[in-house]
This record gives structure tokens, sequence and C-alpha cells, in this order.
């Protein structure tokens, strides 16, 4: 366990490490921000005082040792539009609103996905299965952006039961979620149906028949707990992408979360707030692939952390 | 007690292998005609309509702002907050949308095969490098990294063909090299080579046809997710820039006028639904048929592949 | 043996699948055979010869796809074969119980092996209490001499050898006291070593629960020490049946007298005397005839032998046979095994 603990942490470091110096070379790219900072015809005295101000006049070697010194000291540089305002927690303060979107939309998908795939293998029904496998892919053929647009015509400009933008409330969580949810859902469906029909095949389903176990105990008791196994896994690979849907759901509804604030970041080019950002996301990747490697552990007694 | 084999073990023909696992869906061919339906509709469209005298996606009509789809005969789709021909930025938005993701899965398929190839043919150490890097790609989100560097150069319809032609190779590269690793070993290929013929004959002459024909597959199977991709960036204002139209910023155009005049995205919505789905029913065919391994978990049966 | 009141009855069950254009394979053609109390039943034949199927349908354990075609399979007075899921559920793991070929995957990998063994007596005695069921659970391990049996109850699967595991199987089948005890090829997948002691574990439960037992093998050396009779199946068919001391003496049927004679060679000389040419016909080039006749050596075969196929009938005191020259059997059966 110490071994796994401290291997974890090697990687964990090492990523961020990475993170960091590639956000900074891309940072760096565009040579110094001040010009787009500034208003066109500003004095070039102006431009001086600004790129000393933010440490461009200095070599890129040295600005780099200042920036990882900076982040040893828990400064992650100050936004370039909210002057005097750490970029970190401005990022930081939109993290609550991200993540209670993302749990709610992958935990209301992954639960969608298993009441269906145990539906299915409860009833041994091949029409439901079809129908689910249509409408999934249905909804994959759809855009998150234009399946939200949908949702917001439906139920916002039509009905006008549900409120279109913003955080308002428990209502309002309830279409962006149900965007993710309804995205994740053919994935992790498909994933259980599979995995469940594997597990129903192997011998010690038949030894919990055979001991008398009534088909919904067998489904749930026995074959659930090993189905359960890859979804962790692919929950785990597909982190990346699921990110990358919460950003564009994110700007759909605008919800105030983190892909709000770093998509309006790239509109004002304000890189200090997008490279704070992302060493948050490539956080949440580490404390996630933990979380799975620990669920992992816990469920199949034959996986040891080492 | 003896356990020889006084009665030999034959051929397990009937309750091992005879049991049928009925689970594939029946092949319906008409599944597949309605796909290419709905595909050739888009391309025809995308690609017929600029042909058309009515054809004008630039010219502002502003007294005929967002005049609804069927009212007025000269704009039958309607026209945006600008008073411009629905239809035509609707064909002329195809045709940028549907040659970005062509040029970016060409480019992609191509790059990937070669990386492939060599890993797979050559081995080793190559090998282990081409694959790292892959793997630190395959982490990182596509999304993330064009916004790291839009916010350090600016959003730019080039930045984000870049950065998917860069990022985006990894699935053919890992096919590609499951598929030269599989073909290395094989006596067609091995025969010649103990004859003396050169590697790069061998690599073209065997295992480029081979390798290209699942490259073919996993690029049609493909294109629907790149546009679902690129409409997102486009969407986010990551891609393609006004005033150059394109499905996905079409919606984002549209999305303002989501009260008054929802036909504004609700139209390329529609186009976007078709050629993905048409793309899905028509690709299913030969994905199920030619990799059904791929179907079931395509990331562990990928990931195995390309461990060994 | 036949003195005892009839257990369990199998009349004419047959099982087979669908293909996808309607055709129907069979894979086990109206086989039958009798179970009497306390009685060892060995049915004996070839990898594909129908004798899993078959158990697994009288204990309703078909995987999907197959069903049974027809037949009845009588317990005890009551047809198994009408009965629902809930009834099954009672039935089975309480009177009928399994002992699967391998143990290596018949334990959930996930769960305790006690909690497994506690499942099968708790889903037949509901409300007991959990220290009840721990130490029900620890008597039926060191019944099946698992050492320190409540400490390795509370280990995986995986920390079990295959042997151990098979222990731990039986515990689980024996947990109800069950009246039928169908064990399928239940050491075929484990060393050598431990064949003999899996073997006398299950006498052993046998003994204290009075179960009859059907024990599913191709060993026959197996058979002859533990059968009370024998079925012999050959292509989905029952071909001999008798009791073990009569078919081993004199064979009535020239598949069993094949099979007696290569076991024979083998133990007396090292060598193969004899070997059954040929392979048996696939289900569904199963034809009319004899299915045995392609491989059949028997000088008396005629062209009757493949075009009607051979019912069974009484060929001795004990015994029957499926071949229309049964009684030509005997000198064949002498010649081979000499």
């Amino acid at each position: 366990m110490t071994r796994y603990l401290s291997r974890r942490l090697v990687q964990a470091l090492a990523t961020i490490f990475a993170v960091v110096t590639v956000a900074f070379a891309f940072g760096r790219l565009s040579g110094s921000p001040a010009a787009l900072l500034l208003t066109e015809n500003a004095p070039k005295s102006q431009i001086v005082a600004l790129n000393h101000r933010l440490g461009f006049d200095k070599p890129l070697w040295l600005q780099y040792v200042d920036y990882l010194g900076g982040l040893l000291h828990g400064d992650f540089g100050q936004s370039y539009r909210q002057v005097g305002v750490s970029s970190m927690s401005l990022v930081l303060e939109r993290l609550p609103a991200s993540l209670l979107l993302g749990a709610v939309g992958l935990t209301a998908g992954i639960l969608l996905a298993m009441v269906a795939g145990l539906v299915i293998q409860l009833t041994g029904s091949r029409g439901l299965r079809t129908t689910a496998l249509g409408i999934g892919a249905v909804r994959q053929a759809i855009p998150d952006f234009f399946f939200g647009l949908l949702l917001v015509l439906i139920f916002s400009v039509t009905l006008g039961i549900l409120p279109s933008l913003g955080n308002r409330g428990i209502t309002s969580v309830i279409m962006p979620a149900l965007t993710i949810a309804t995205g994740q859902f053919i994935l992790y469906m498909r994933l259980i149906d599979n995995s469940l029909t594997e597990q129903s095949s192997m011998d010690y389903a038949r030894t919990a028949y055979a001991r008398g176990d009534s088909r919904f105990r067998v489904v749930l008791g026995e074959l659930l707990p090993n189905a359960f196994l890859p979804v962790m896994t692919v929950a785990g690979i597909s982190l990346g992408g699921f990110l990358g849907g919460l950003v564009i759901v994110e700007n759909v509804f605008a919800w105030p979360g983190m892909g709000q604030l770093m998509l309006s970041a790239v509109y004002s080019r304000d890189f200090p707030v997008v490279q704070s950002g992302l060493i948050v996301v490539a956080g949440l990747f580490i404390v996630a692939n933990f979380a799975v490697d620990l669920c992992y552990a816990l469920i199949d007694p034959r996986v040891r952390l080492r | 007690m003896t356990a020889i084999d006084q009665i030999p073990d034959l051929a397990p023909t009937a309750a091992g292998t005879a049991i049928p696992r009925a689970r594939r869906m029946p092949r319906i061919p008409a599944l597949q005609i309605i796909g290419a339906v709905m595909l050739v509709a888009v391309v025809l469209f995308s690609f017929g309509y600029p042909l058309l005298p009515a054809f004008d996606p630039y010219t502002q009509h502003l007294s005929l702002a967002l005049t609804a789809p069927g009212v007025d005969a000269h704009h039958l789709l309607g026209t945006d907050s600008l008073g411009r021909d629905e239809a035509s930025r609707l064909a002329l938005a195809g045709r940028v949308t549907l040659g970005i993701v062509v040029a970016i899965v060409v480019v992609n398929s191509l790059l990937g095969m070669s990386i492939g190839i060599v890993s797979g043919y050559l081995g080793g150490k190559i090998d282990n490098l081409l694959m790292g890097l892959a793997d630190v790609q395959l982490a990182m989100p596509v999304i993330l990294v064009l916004i790291a560097l839009a916010a350090a150069v600016g959003p730019s319809v080039w930045l984000m063909i870049g950065v998917l032609a860069a990022t985006y190779w990894v699935g053919y590269a890992r096919v590609a090299r499951s598929v030269s690793l599989g073909l290395r070993e094989r006596d067609f290929v091995l025969a010649p080579r103990i004859q003396g013929a050169s590697g790069f004959w061998t690599v073209r002459r065997h295992i480029v046809p081979n390798v290209s024909v699942q490259m073919l597959i996993l690029a049609v199977s493909d294109i629907g997710a790149v546009i679902l991709l690129t409409s997102s960036f486009d969407f986010l204002g990551l891609g393609v820039q006004a005033p150059m139209p394109s499905w996905g910023l079409l919606i984002s155009e549209g999305q303002k006028y989501v009260r008054q005049a929802p036909y504004l995205s609700i139209l390329p919505g529609i186009v976007i639904f078709l050629v993905v789905a048409g793309l899905h029913l028509v690709s299913q065919r030969f994905t199920s048929e030619s990799t059904p391994s791929r179907k079931r978990s395509p990331r562990t049966t990928q990931k195995k592949g390309a461990r060994r | 043996m036949s003195d005892r009141p009839v257990l369990l009855e199998v009349t004419d069950l047959s099982v087979g699948y669908r293909t996808e254009d309607g055709a129907v394979v069979t894979l086990v053609d109206r086989v039958g055979f009798t179970l009497h109390e306390r009685e060892v039943l060995c049915l004996v034949g070839e990898s594909g010869s129908g004798k899993s199927v078959t158990m697994l349908a009288v204990l309703g354990l078909l995987p999907d796809g197959l069903e049974i075609l027809g037949g009845s399979v009588v317990y005890r007075g009551r047809d198994l074969l009408d009965l629902t899921p809930r009834e099954w559920s009672a039935l089975r793991g309480a009177e009928l119980a399994m002992v699967f070929q391998d143990p290596m995957t018949a334990l959930n990998p996930v769960k305790r092996v006690g909690s497994q063994i506690a499942r099968a007596v708790t889903a037949h005695t509901p409300g007991l209490g959990r220290r009840a069921v721990a130490s029900r659970v620890e008597t039926l391990l060191a019944d099946v001499g698992v050492p320190e049996p409540a400490e390795r109850a509370r280990s995986y699967p995986h920390e079990w050898s295959g042997g151990m595991r098979q222990r731990a199987v039986i515990a689980m089948a024996m947990a109800n006291g069950p009246s039928v005890l169908v064990a399928d090829e239940p050491t075929t997948a484990l060393d050598v070593t431990i064949q003999a002691q899996i073997m006398r574990v299950l006498a052993d439960a046998r003994e204290r629960t009075e179960a009859a037992m059907i024990l599913i093998t191709h060993d026959l050396g197996l058979v002859a020490e533990t059968a009370d009779r024998i079925c012999i199946m050959y292509a989905g068919r029952v071909v001999e049946t008798g009791s073990v001391w009569d078919i081993f003496e004199h064979p009535t049927h020239p598949y069993t007298a094949g099979l007696l004679a290569s076991l024979l060679s083998s133990e007396h000389t090292g060598d193969r005397v004899y070997a059954i040419p040929g392979q048996p016909p696939s289900p569904a080039s199963r034809g009319t005839g004899c299915p045995f006749a392609s491989r059949c050596e028997l000088p008396a075969k005629s062209e009757l032998c493949l075009t009607t196929r051979p019912a069974l009938a009484p060929s001795g005191s004990s015994q029957s046979s499926a071949c229309h020259f049964a009684d030509a059997t005997a000198d064949f059966a002498a010649e081979v095994t000499a």
C-alpha cells in the first residue's frame, strides 16, 4: 500500500509538472501579452511598463523558474483582466458548480444505464435491448450542444417549466445534467449490457442458480459486482472526453462553472486563468483515477494496490 | 483411479460450440439504405445548392431579417438575423464543415497509418517511443489543448485543424500497428524478407494494402465523430470564425434567437444529425463484420493489441 | 438396487436449439433413465455425447438458446418441466444439488467463500441468525475436509487451490442435505493426486446425507469404482444401460465393448490394443439410422443399421441395449478385449 501510494504520488507530481510546463510553453507562444491587453494605440512606454510588471522582460528560462517558484508558494499568477485577483481563486470559485453538474450528470447517466442494463438482463427481452440501443444511437448522433438547445426549446420556450440559463436553484441543474446523462447513458448501457451478458454465462452464475438463487438475486447479487468492474475502468479512461463535454454543456446553459470561465478567458485572452484551469483539471484527473483504483480494489479482492 | 483419455476428447461439436448465441442484431440492409439516403441528401444539398442561381450566403437584406421558412419564395428556408438566405448559409456551412472534417480525417489516417506501420513493423525502441507518445495524447482531452492554445494565440479555424491533426491520429496508429504487427510474422511477408526483399518493398507490397483497408473502415466510421467534435468547437467559437458559416457556428448564432426563430438552430442541427446518423448506419455494416472485437469494448481490445 | 424406491425418472427427454433459419438441431435425443434412492448412476460418454446437457436440462439450468423439445423429468412424483422459476428455486440446492466440472470458475471471484456457502444455507432456511449460519458454514467446510474452516471462510476464492475450491463447491451442494447430487466430471479439472481425495470427499458426503448421485464422467476407471448402475451415452442417445457388473462383464452394445476394450488394454499392457475408429457425428448430421453405424466394427452389422434407429430394448438381466444385433455383441466384445 505504501509502495502504491508513493508511486501514485510520483505519478501525480510528474503529471502536474508536465501540465504546468506545457501550459507555460503555450502561454509564451504568443510572445508578450501586453500588446494584446492594452488598447491598440497605447504608448510604447505603457507596453514596456506592463511587460515589466508581468515579468515578460526577463529571459524565458528565468520566467519559467519564477513561475515554478511561484507555484510552490501557492502563487498561480494573477488574472490579466482582473488585476490583483489570483487566477487560481477565480478557477476554484467555479469548481463547485462544475463538480456538481458533472457528478449529477455522470451519476444519473450511469444509474440510468445500470437500470436499463439490469431490466434488459432480468427480462431477457431482445426488443427492449434493441430499443435502448436504438435510442442511444439516435442520441449519439445529436451533438451535446444541439441536444441542450432542443431541451431549452421544449422545456423553457415551449412549455416554460424550466429556467433556460444560468444557475437559479435546483431546477437549473436538470437540463444540463440531462444533456450529460443522456450522452453518457449509451456508452455505459452498452458496456453494462455486454458485461452482464458475459458474466451471465460464467460458471459461478450457474453455481448460484444451482444452490437455489432466483434470477433477480443472481443478476443483482452475483453478476452486477463483476460487471461493474469494466464500468469503472472505462469511467476512468473516458474522464477526459467527459470533462470536454462538460465545457460544452456549461456554455450552452451558461452554467457558471470552470468550463464557462475558461472559455470566456479564451475570448478575453486571459491566459493565467486558463493555465490555472488546466492545473485544476489535471488535479481532478489524478484524484479520479486514484478513486477508480480504490473502488476497483474494494470490489475485486484479486486486485492489490501495488 | 486412471484419468487416462480412454475416450478421446473429440471435437466439441455438440454442447460446447453449437450453442447459438443469437445476440447479434439482425442485419437489415434497409437501415443501410436509409443511412445512405440521409448522407447523400446532405452532401447533394451542400454541394449542389451552390450551383443554383439562388445561392447567396453573404448578401444582407435587413428588411427581411428572421423570415421564417416557407414564407418567402426566394428564401425557402428563411433568413437569419441579418436577412441572409438560410439555405445558402446551410449549404456553404456544409461545404466548410465537410471539407474541414474530411481534411482532418485524411491527414490523421495517413499520419496514423505511417506511425502505426513504422511502430509495428520496426518494433523495439521506436515502437515503445511512439506508443508512449500515443498514450500521452490519449490522456489529453483535445478540447483542453485547444482551449489552452486558443487562449495563447487566439482562436482560429487553422488552430483547430492543427490541433486535431496533431492529436487525432492515435486511434489509427493503434490499429495500423496491430495489423502490421500481425502481418509481420505471417509467411507471405516473412518469405520475401528471407529471400532478400527490402523492408520498404515488403511494407509497400504487403503491409500498406492490408492496413489501408482497415484505415478506410476506421475513417468512415470516424467522420461522424469528427463532425460532432469540430461542430462543438465551432459552436464554442474555437473553430470556424464568422462570417464564414459552419453547422456548429450556425447553431451558435441561432441560439441567440431561439425564441423568435428556432429554425435557425434547428435546421443545422437536423443536418448534423442526418450526416452523423447516416454515417453510423452505413458504417455499421463493415465495422461489425470486419472488426467484431472493436464493437465489444474498443479500448481494452486495442490496448491489449498495442501492448503486446 | 432396483428394489429401492424411484427418486428421479427421466423419460424421452430431448434437448436442442433452433438455428437462425428455423431448423431444430437435437443435442439430446429421447434420453431416459431412472435413479433410485441412495444409488450411484454414472452417465458415461465422450465430450459432446450430451451427458452434461441432459443433466443441465434435468436441473433446469440449460443455457440461453437451448430448449427442452420433449419428454418428462419426474422427481418424487412431480414433473420438473412444469415448475415455475419460484418452485425451481425452492427445489434446486435443497433437494437437487450440483457440483460442476471446473472449481476454478465455479465460485464468484469477488465474494468470500464463506458467504457463498452461507447463501446456499440461507436460500432455503431464511431467517437463520448470522451466528447460526456462520457455524453451519464452518461445519460444512469441516465436513469436506477444509482445515481451519472459520478462517478460510473469510478468504476469497483466488486464495484457494483448485482442490480446496472443489471441496467448497461440494460443501455448498451438500448444505441442505439434498436427495440427488449431480456431479459433472468433478475431478477432470484437477491434478491426478487430488482427484482421489475429491472422490473420497464426495463419497463421505453422500454417506452422511444418504443422497443418490448421478456422476457424469468419461473415465471408466472411476465408473468401476463408484457406480451402481451405468448409462452409456453416444451422440445424444442412451445406447446401453445396466448394472455396473453386467456391463463390465458382458457389454451388449458394440460402442460399450469398444470403450471397455480400450480401457482394459491400456491398463494391462500400457498400450492401447483397441481404439474405436472415426469420430462421432455432429448433432446436425445424425441421420435416421444408428448413429454409431459408421464407426461400428461389429461383423453382424447390416443395411438395417444405416436406415433404422435401434430402440433401447432389454438385452440381459439388468441391461438394455440400443443395438439391432445386441446378441452378437458378446463375441465381438470377447474378440476386441482379447
